[in-house]
């Protein structure tokens, strides 16, 4: 798994000039405007981009025929396309605390946002990582930015109706938050695996 | 015998085409050539074999286990399949020592000493030839006991393709070694395979020994005059020409004293059963 780990960080190092881009641009534009949350809002954001990419650079190479060929079943693939999508989270969460500092934000403030932008993260993933297997990059772009409007069109709504809806997300213990979104993942994984393993080459 | 491969009433379909009750056996210790013309079915029995589609019926056994429990002791190369253009063969190294327990890092440097590919270039600037160079040599380096190729040397100009050989015939030096070697072009089938099997619109034609494919074919020549005379139901195929006309037969079918028969090669053979197929249609 270690070699599929690596194979999908080494292309996203490909990719470090639109990344480091990006992250100097939101880094540039939080501390401008010194907000976390704005930071935060684009974590997730730059987690999706990194992992669609990999998979779109997967599709493009058939790269998915030769890992298939692979010894050890095809569990392991999709098992270290999930650990990859947790990596850069992690990097985007190291990346967030530092943020936090340069911004003087309050440590327990740092600690709240970061579990909501890892748990938002890791539902993105959930959602994506499946339909990404199941339909191919192009359709499953297209699909997640549908359900992604409707997700948003959904908060804004439950946001007028009740303000204090968001706030009751920060109440839930941060322990629960974790637990909560990397069970999501393993759920998510777990439906990948059934369709990868049906999915022919 | 034992069988490196063995495929029995595989049955597979899709909306255009079909792979209809193959059944197939290549022995432990040789190299089978797989012809066809394209699209008739070789690199879907390739799939078959690698466990990258589920046959719909029939059996397929690699080594004698199912395919993807075989997978650690096949060597592949697979038709249009690369590795990432950014990546070089030393991120292939550290890949692949990853994903087989046998992987031979000084093999594999040897090999790509051989073909001149350089470790640090990108696999995307490679020329087609070196990236086919490189999968192979990928593939030769885990101590594979068979060797799965589809289309090897397809788009490679005839010096590479000689050099591909020469390297899978050094690989058969070692005994027990097989190779399952799917091309379009003939001539290098010819040059290398023990057993020659041919698939045509997912049926399979013929699958025979080289030589009991050389010996077992002849075509005949016949005059205008004598066009009438030979029997054309014993005939595979007939190609009308200026002076009269050839056919593929049988050799015990007509006495060489009587007729002018020359002998066959493999793209004939092929050839003329895909004009017989095409004329019983």
């Amino acid at each position: 798994m270690i070699g599929l780990i690596f194979k999908d960080l080494r292309t996203a190092v490909l990719q470090f000039k639109l990344l480091l881009i990006l992250l100097v641009m939101y880094f540039g534009y939080s501390i401008y405007l010194k907000d976390l949350a704005f930071f935060a809002s684009m974590e997730s954001v730059l987690v999706l981009v990194l992992s669609m990419m990999a998979f779109g650079y997967d599709e493009k190479s058939g790269w998915d025929r030769i890992a298939c060929t692979f010894p050890g079943g095809r569990d392991r693939v999709v098992v270290s396309r999930y650990l990859f999508g947790l990596i850069i989270s992690t990097v985007m969460a190291i990346a967030h605390v530092i943020m936090g500092i340069m911004l003087r934000t309050q440590a327990s403030v740092i600690a709240d946002s970061l579990l909501i932008a890892f748990s938002l993260s890791a539902l993105f993933m959930a959602i994506l990582f499946p339909l990404l297997y199941k339909f191919g990059s192009e359709k499953a772009k297209l699909i997640f930015l549908v359900l992604f409007i409707g997700m948003l069109a959904v908060s804004s709504g439950l946001l007028r109706d009740n303000e204090s809806y968001v706030f009751d997300f920060g109440r839930v213990s941060n322990v629960l938050i974790l637990v909560g979104s990397l069970g999501l993942l393993a759920v998510s994984a777990w439906i990948s695996c059934r369709i990868y393993r049906r999915k022919e080459f | 015998m034992d069988y490196a491969i063995e495929i029995e009433g595989l049955v597979k379909t899709y909306p255009r085409f079909a792979l209809d009750h193959i059944d197939l056996k290549v022995p432990e210790g040789y190299v089978m050539g797989f012809i066809g013309e394209n699209g008739a079915g070789k690199t879907t029995t390739i799939k078959t074999i690698l466990s990258l589609i589920s046959p719909e019926a029939g059996q397929v056994k690699v080594l004698g286990k199912r395919p993807e429990e075989a997978l650690s002791d096949v060597g592949s190369v697979l038709n249009g399949s690369c590795y990432p253009d950014g990546l070089t063969m030393k991120d292939m190294q550290f890949i692949l020592s990853h994903q087989y327990k046998n992987w031979d890092s000084k093999e594999f440097a040897r090999y790509l000493d051989m073909f001149s590919i350089d470790t640090k270039q990108k696999f995307g600037t490679l020329s087609t030839g070196m990236k086919m160079k490189g999968m192979l040599a990928a593939a030769l380096s885990h101590h594979a006991k068979l060797l799965v190729l589809d289309e090897p040397t397809s788009g490679l100009d005839p010096v590479f393709r000689d050099e591909l050989l020469g390297v899978l015939q050094n690989y058969m030096q070692d005994n027990g070694n097989s190779i399952f070697f799917s091309s379009h072009i003939v001539s290098d089938i010819e040059k290398i395979s023990d057993y020659v099997t041919m698939i045509h619109e997912g049926r399979i034609v013929f699958s025979e020994t080289k030589e009991e494919l050389l010996d077992g074919y002849r075509i005949l020549c016949l005059s205008a005059k004598d066009m009438g005379l030979a029997n054309k139901k014993k005939m595979i195929g007939l190609r009308k020409t200026e002076f009269g006309a050839k056919a593929l037969v049988r050799t015990e079918d007509f006495d060489d004293k009587k007729y002018t028969l020359e002998r066959a090669t493999i793209e004939e053979i092929m050839l003329y059963w895909i004009k017989k197929e095409e004329a019983r249609r």
